[in-house]
């Protein structure tokens, strides 16, 4: 572990999420001496603890003179002791607001990161809890499962196929992690329907040591010998064990589209819908509430006994190209198109073109 | 021919008679913990105990006496003490009568007072060193020893 030079890990330091394992983080806390050997001032290791088991040794040299004898050397025995292990454990919620989901909806995923903030390898058992206070709705266990395990193939939640996440199963896959290790940590959730717009379902996540005794215990408090060679095993501030709450909010997202004509030039210069007339229709696309509407495309075929009129084509006031190409709009295939892809509401656009009356 | 083979087998012996046989110094290390305890009055107080065992965060005190129990006073004394590996020596906490204290934080080549300790930092600048990145302690005892008499120094540090 490179020994930084910042003086005391005192700072609770957010873990910030990376692909693999050993992520930085800090510990702080000021603990309840419970047990001799066991004193705890509110001074807090930094990083990586020293394994459990190292020894420490203290060896130190006197130099000195006697008579006409110089440059005498004597040093001591060491001075030794073993390092216990700590069981520490933090849960962070990675997601930076509540998560959207419909109602109904299925399998909205809230992101934890699990962290071992001690300084040998544990496991932990997880769980979720959704009968919280303060929120309008339980979240329901996922149909997919109700916890995950990234499994490190691909970012983010897939609840099946080749990329899919572990399913967690509690005392067959308890995540064993060593001194500093991370894991991410699904949270997988269905949503009841006729939930209205805005409504809040929270979640809490629990990881406890799977540590006999260790969970919720004080800290400081010591098991003889139960670290690796033969350490105490010591319980930190975090009780050996974390908790963290999240949450869902019901998204509503209303796409809706509506189309006018916005001029009709006739071939006297009047305002008939005659053969030769020139009409101007407008498209607006609406998306409105709150979320996001996934891949947002507009499918208009031109009027019956009418020719488009080439090149007249306009998203939000610019002009497109009428063929296929990189811009978001083309006439093909008898009719006008654009793609918007995925839009957060509140969002407007506005499509123009024209046509001419056969 | 072969007496004197014999012979010059026996004289590395005597030229040690010019040097002391015995260390008239001695040293001895201790690492203890402060730990509160109820006295009888029911009074919490402090007390040091040995450490065997201590987990990354407790803090730890290192005590070292040296002790002449030659027959001359001992002068020039020079005590040094690495910081232990995985542990991190806490500011101010040096301790040692009549001892004038400075500090290494390159390893142990150069010693100097707090202000003039210097490290590199990584894009090769120089600053001062902080306490927590000294690498060693020593202490210069202010004149003899006497025989007889003890002096102790040390310092507290806390578990990585």
């Amino acid at each position: 572990m490179i020994k930084s030079y910042l003086p005391r890990c005192d700072e609770r330091q957010a873990p910030h999420w990376a692909w693999a394992d050993g992520i930085g983080r800090q510990d702080w806390g000021i603990s309840v001496t419970v047990m001799l050997l066991a004193a705890i001032l509110p001074r807090v290791a930094c990083g990586a603890g020293a394994p459990a088991g190292t020894i420490v040794q203290n060896v130190v040299t006197v130099s000195y003179s006697i008579g006409t004898h110089s440059n005498l050397q004597i040093t001591s025995a060491p001075a030794s002791f073993m390092v216990a292990e700590i069981i520490n454990v933090t849960l962070t919620s990675q997601d930076a607001g509540p998560v959207t989901v419909g109602s109904p909806d299925r399998n909205g995923a809230l992101t934890f990161v699990l962290t071992n903030t001690g300084n040998a390898t544990e496991s932990f058992s997880l769980a979720r809890n959704d009968s919280l206070s303060g929120d309008n709705y339980d979240p329901l266990i996922g149909s997919a499962g109700g916890i995950f395990l990234e499994n490190g193939l691909q970012p983010g939640f897939q609840a099946s196929g080749p990329n899919g996440d572990t399913l967690y199963v509690p005392g067959a896959n308890d995540p064993v992690l060593g001194a500093d290790a991370s894991r991410l940590v699904y949270v997988v959730s269905d949503t009841p329907p006729s939930l209205g717009v805005g409504s809040i379902g929270k979640s809490m996540l629990t990881a406890v040591s799977t540590r006999h005794g260790a969970a919720g215990a004080l800290p400081g408090t010591t098991f003889s010998g139960a670290g690796p060679s033969g350490s105490d095993l010591v319980v930190g501030n975090s009780r050996a064990q974390a908790t963290q709450i999240s949450s869902y909010v019901v998204g509503g997202v209303v796409v809706s589209i509506n189309k006018t004509v916005l001029a009709v030039v006739d071939s006297t210069g009047g305002s008939t819908v005659s053969p030769g007339a020139l009409l101007t229709y407008q498209i607006q696309v609406n998306v409105a509430g709150s979320g996001m509407a996934q891949n947002v495309m507009l499918n208009d075929p031109i009027p019956a006994n009418t020719t488009y009129v080439a090149n007249s084509l306009s998203v939000d006031g610019v002009p497109r190209t009428d063929a296929v190409d990189s811009d978001n709009a083309d006439f093909s295939g008898g009719a006008v198109r654009a793609n918007f892809g995925n839009t957060s509401a509140p969002t407007h656009h506005v499509v123009q073109f024209r046509v001419t009356v056969n | 021919m072969y007496i004197l083979f014999i012979l010059s087998l026996l004289i590395p012996l005597a030229a040690t008679a010019g040097t002391p046989q015995q260390a008239p110094i001695v040293v001895r290390t201790v690492v203890e913990a402060e730990v509160p305890v109820k006295s009888a009055q029911g009074k919490i107080e402090k007390k040091r105990i040995p450490v065997s065992k201590a987990p990354p965060g407790n803090e730890v005190i290192y005590t070292t006496t040296f002790t002449n129990q030659g027959d001359k006073p001992a002068g020039n004394i020079a005590i040094i003490n690495p910081i232990p590996a995985h542990t991190t020596y806490l500011s101010g906490t040096v301790f040692g009568d009549n001892t004038e204290v400075t500090y290494s934080s390159d390893g142990g080549k150069t010693y100097a007072a707090p202000e003039q300790l210097r490290i590199k930092t990584p894009d090769g600048r120089e600053r001062q060193a902080l306490p927590s990145e000294y690498t060693h302690i020593r202490w210069i005892y202010k004149g003899d020893l006497a025989v007889a008499k003890v002096g102790t120094v040390g310092f507290r540090a806390v578990v990585n």
